[in-house]
């Protein structure tokens, strides 16, 4: 079954353009890569996906509706959530109320109930608060809840980001540069977490330089070079395609 | 046709005005992306300053009209850009560092400030600036009596923008000021000091706001401490309407700001006059927040 | 943990005390023009304490609350004196009123960014205190303003002097902050933190931005419309010069001052700022000046405000800790 397709997508900054045409489908309970040199256009891709800028042309199927013309908020209630290249968490807030961030659009009270503070209210949260616990002992952090987001490390940061993505509650994630920025041991466990993500029935795409992390993490690749898809498949195909080799080898070494 | 002569001159002197101070906001914004919330009061200091200057020290019995004058504008020039300077040092420079809401209510401390001083030391009152220093003297324009000083007003304030349009493009001082508001990081790493650049523009913004405080007290008379909350908050929709940041913007939007008001007020309502402004400050906010220019980035200032 | 209803801490018993010390105020002697001084304090409090949801919980810099603040002394002003409506029956409408024309206004202009959202909302204010001088449809009474409103009766007992007001006022102040403390700790709260921190981000995990700028700009303006009907029937006149921009600078300074986002900081800042001045009346006219250089200082050396804002806490699901 097809949760997400991009048809025909194309976005250009003042006449430069930076996805071209771009189509490619993700099956239930895939986890794709999206990779290719810097300045492919991936990032763009993601930030059309999630409602954070809009295509000039082209169409974004979700489970059934059209993502395209909804705001950011939107497509993260229709269960599509995301983590940012470069963290964006609340750092001055604490890594309990990041991980609700998460879980708030899935809350129903009202103001008129929250300013009385109402049963249904309390229970609510009561309940949102076991959730966002969970999910941070999902991802490890539990021990600190307390703590203050930006005091955080590097790897523990990013780990909190998808237990802020996780408490929305999607059926898809995307992950921009999980490993970014992670050390060895860190990449380990994110791999393990990624494998635990799709054993809970959600699909992800993420986008990664760490070409060993994405070949032993992903079911399916799609490659990108100058806004256009020239490669897709399984990894192994992927890793033998003629184009994409030229690719890596023409513009990124590592 | 009267009534059009004399709105369309007496909407271009004002416009003037509205552009002299627009500038000292638009050159703080472009540099620092701060709105200078003292700059109406720093106006309304060069009003007070010329009319002591003229007034209190007699200077016109002394030198005649016209070398008093000269000797008043300089003057408050000087002390007008002074204040700024040391504006800059007190309320801002302390605070390059901490977040824009310190920075934005720094702002309005000095301007309460600066209000007050200048009612303290001036007293509450309105102040006249005298009557008979200039001869009433018209110039017929199309068989209609415009008074003259309308017409200097606006001459004066073009001939100092187009000066300042000079400088901002073809001075050493001019291309510093012009990098460090396209991209202060990339300007400091060019060798250019744009600290110096900063304190620069914080004296060129208020000689001409001074400047403009002279102009409005021998066009109208009268001046008061709390005048430059308005001209203020008028110049700065001119600076939004010609797309803040933007030199010859601030000019445009200040002599359109003008001509709107003055022919709102004739054909409008007068009682409505002041809120015309705020009227055109909300509606170019929300429907063209870049102002009416086509927003050029590396032109600005 | 002491079970389901924890000890009150020294702090709180201390704060406790002092509230009720303070409620106690008028019944111990103090002097008429105190408890009218008191009553300007609660006055001014209610009102930063509606300014504080957007500004200190939401970030968004509106400088243009006595705008909202006239639009409900004016709806209680009109009805009563025009409509013969008893003040407590215009309390809602005048909320209403006030939180309609917020939503009107607000919803253009919600999306500029700091400094330029300040300077929308000044004019904001400017406009409206033009339109009340031109005295529409004859209704406003025009520069000179509304006189002969009525005072207001709850249960038989008609409210005149200021020792009634006094509980009236700090009455509905001392509502308003628990009701405001509950939205705090709620995900209304949460989610206006969130788009103070970081708009961009908390769009991205799923918040209605837009809509939640909007909703605090209403219940900030209902609640700054309450505070017109108090306003309105304790002055007995209201005229356009009592909802100037200055008046808004007032409120923005209680905030910011007191600490922004902290409700005992912003009523803190209601005593400093309102009560301070009248105390150093020696001082006289140049109170305000020193009043700008301290806000200047207080940007150098303690930008958060006296009471920085407070953390919010959790007590966890007992398994998680």
């Amino acid at each position: 079954m097809i949760i997400l397709s991009l048809n025909n997508l194309t976005k250009s900054f003042g006449g430069l353009v930076a996805v071209a045409g771009v189509s490619f489908e993700v099956e239930r309970g895939d986890v794709m890569g999206l990779i290719g040199p810097n300045g492919a256009g991936k990032t763009t891709v993601f930030n059309l996906i999630t409602g954070a800028s809009r295509p000039d042309d082209g169409h974004i199927f979700f489970d059934g509706r059209r993502l395209e013309r909804l705001k950011p908020h939107r497509i993260v209630h229709l269960g599509l959530a995301r983590t940012f290249q470069t963290i964006r968490l609340f750092p001055r807030l604490s890594v309990l109320e990041n991980v609700l961030s998460g879980a708030h659009c899935r809350m129903k009270s009202s103001i008129i109930s929250s300013l009385l503070r109402l049963p249904a209210q309390r229970r609510e949260e009561k309940a949102a608060l076991g959730r966002a616990m969970a999910e941070l002992r999902f991802v490890g952090l539990d021990g600190l809840w307390r703590a203050e987001a930006g005091s955080l490390s590097y790897g523990d940061q990013r780990r909190l980001e998808i237990a802020r993505a996780l408490a929305s509650e999607p059926k898809l994630i995307v992950l921009d540069e999980p490993a970014g920025g992670m050390n060895e041991r860190e990449t380990l466990e994110l791999r393990d977490l990624v494998a635990r993500i799709r054993a809970k029935d959600i699909t992800v795409i993420l986008i990664e330089h760490d070409m060993s992390f994405v070949m032993e993490v992903c079911n399916k690749i799609v490659v990108m070079e100058n806004g256009a898809v020239i490669a897709r498949g399984s990894p192994d195909s992927v890793r033998r395609d003629q184009r994409v080799v030229e690719a890596y080898l023409g513009a990124d070494e590592d | 046709m009267e009534f059009f002569i004399q709105q369309l001159t007496n909407g271009l002197a004002v416009g003037g005005i509205y552009a002299l101070i627009a500038l000292g906001y638009t050159m703080v914004y472009g540099v620092l992306k701060l709105i200078n919330f003292a700059h109406g009061d720093l106006f309304t200091l060069g009003a007070y300053l010329g009319f002591t200057s003229l007034v209190s020290l007699g200077l016109a019995d002394q030198l005649g009209v016209g070398a008093a004058l000269a000797l008043c504008v300089l003057l408050v020039m000087g002390l007008s850009a002074l204040a700024g300077h040391v504006l800059e040092r007190a309320a801002y420079r302390p605070l390059r560092k901490s977040g824009r809401l310190s920075a934005v209510v720094s702002a309005l401390g000095a301007s309460i400030f600066i209000q007050n001083a200048i009612m303290l030391l001036w007293g509450a009152r309105d102040r006249a600036y005298p009557a008979d220093l200039l001869p009433p003297m018209t110039v017929s324009i199309a068989g209609q009596p415009v008074p003259l000083i309308r017409l200097v007003v606006f001459a004066v304030s073009l001939l100092v923008m187009v000066g300042l349009y000079v400088f901002i493009n073809r001075t050493r001082m001019g291309m510093a000021i012009r990098a460090a508001a396209i991209d202060q990081g990339a300007a400091k790493l060019m060798g250019i000091d744009v600290r110096r650049v900063v304190a620069v523009v914080f004296m060129i913004g208020p000689a001409l706001g001074g400047l403009a405080g002279i102009m409005v007290g021998l066009s109208y008379g009268q001046i008061n401490f709390t005048m430059g909350q308005l001209y203020g908050l008028k110049a700065f929709t001119a600076a939004i309407l010609g797309g803040i940041g933007n030199i010859p913007g601030a000019m445009l939007g200040g002599l359109l700001l003008g001509l709107v008001e003055a022919f709102g007020a004739a054909y409008v309502s007068v009682a409505w006059k002041d809120a015309l402004a705020f009227f055109v400050l909300i509606l170019i906010l929300v429907v063209r927040p870049t102002g009416l220019l086509p927003e050029r980035v590396a032109e600005k200032l | 943990m002491t079970g389901r209803f924890p000890l009150p801490g020294p702090g709180r018993i201390a704060w406790a005390a002092l509230a009720i010390l303070f409620f106690c105020l008028p019944l111990m002697g103090l002097p008429p023009n105190r408890v009218g001084l008191l009553n300007h304090i609660g006055l001014y409090a209610v009102l930063a304490l509606s300014l504080n949801v957007i500004l200190g919980q939401a970030g968004m810099f509106h400088m243009g609350h006595a705008a909202f603040f006239a639009v409900g002394a004016y709806a209680t002003a009109i009805l009563n004196t025009v409509c013969g409506w008893s003040i407590l029956a215009t309390l809602p409408v005048a909320g209403a009123a006030a939180g309609l024309f917020a939503a009107l206004v607000a919803a253009p202009i919600i999306h500029l960014r700091g400094d330029y959202l300040l300077l929308v909302t000044i004019g904001i204010v400017e406009i409206v205190r033009i339109f009340l001088i031109n005295d529409p449809f004859g209704l406003t009474g025009g520069a000179n303003g509304l006189i002969n409103i009525a005072r207001p009766v709850i249960l038989g007992f008609k409210i005149t002097r200021p020792p009634h007001f006094f509980y009236l006022i700090w009455g509905f102040a001392a509502v308003s902050m628990l009701l405001f403390h509950w939205l705090e700790n709620s995900r209304f709260g949460r989610a206006l933190n969130f788009i103070r921190e970081d708009t961009v981000a908390a769009e991205g995990v799923g918040v209605d931005t837009a809509r939640y700028k909007l909703m605090a700009f209403v219940i900030g303006a209902v609640w700054a419309g309450f505070a017109g009907t108090l306003y309105a029937s304790y002055m007995r006149t209201i005229s356009p010069g009592s909802f100037s921009f200055w008046e808004s600078v007032v409120l923005f300074m209680i905030v910011i001052l007191g600490g922004s986002g902290n409700q005992k900081g912003v009523l803190a800042g209601a005593f400093l700022v309102v009560g301070l001045p009248e105390v150093f009346r020696f001082l006289k006219d140049s109170r305000l000046m020193f009043f700008g250089a301290a806000l200047v200082l207080m940007m150098i050396f303690r930008p958060q405000g006296l009471f920085p804002p407070r953390r919010r806490t959790y007590a966890p699901p007992p398994e998680a800790s």
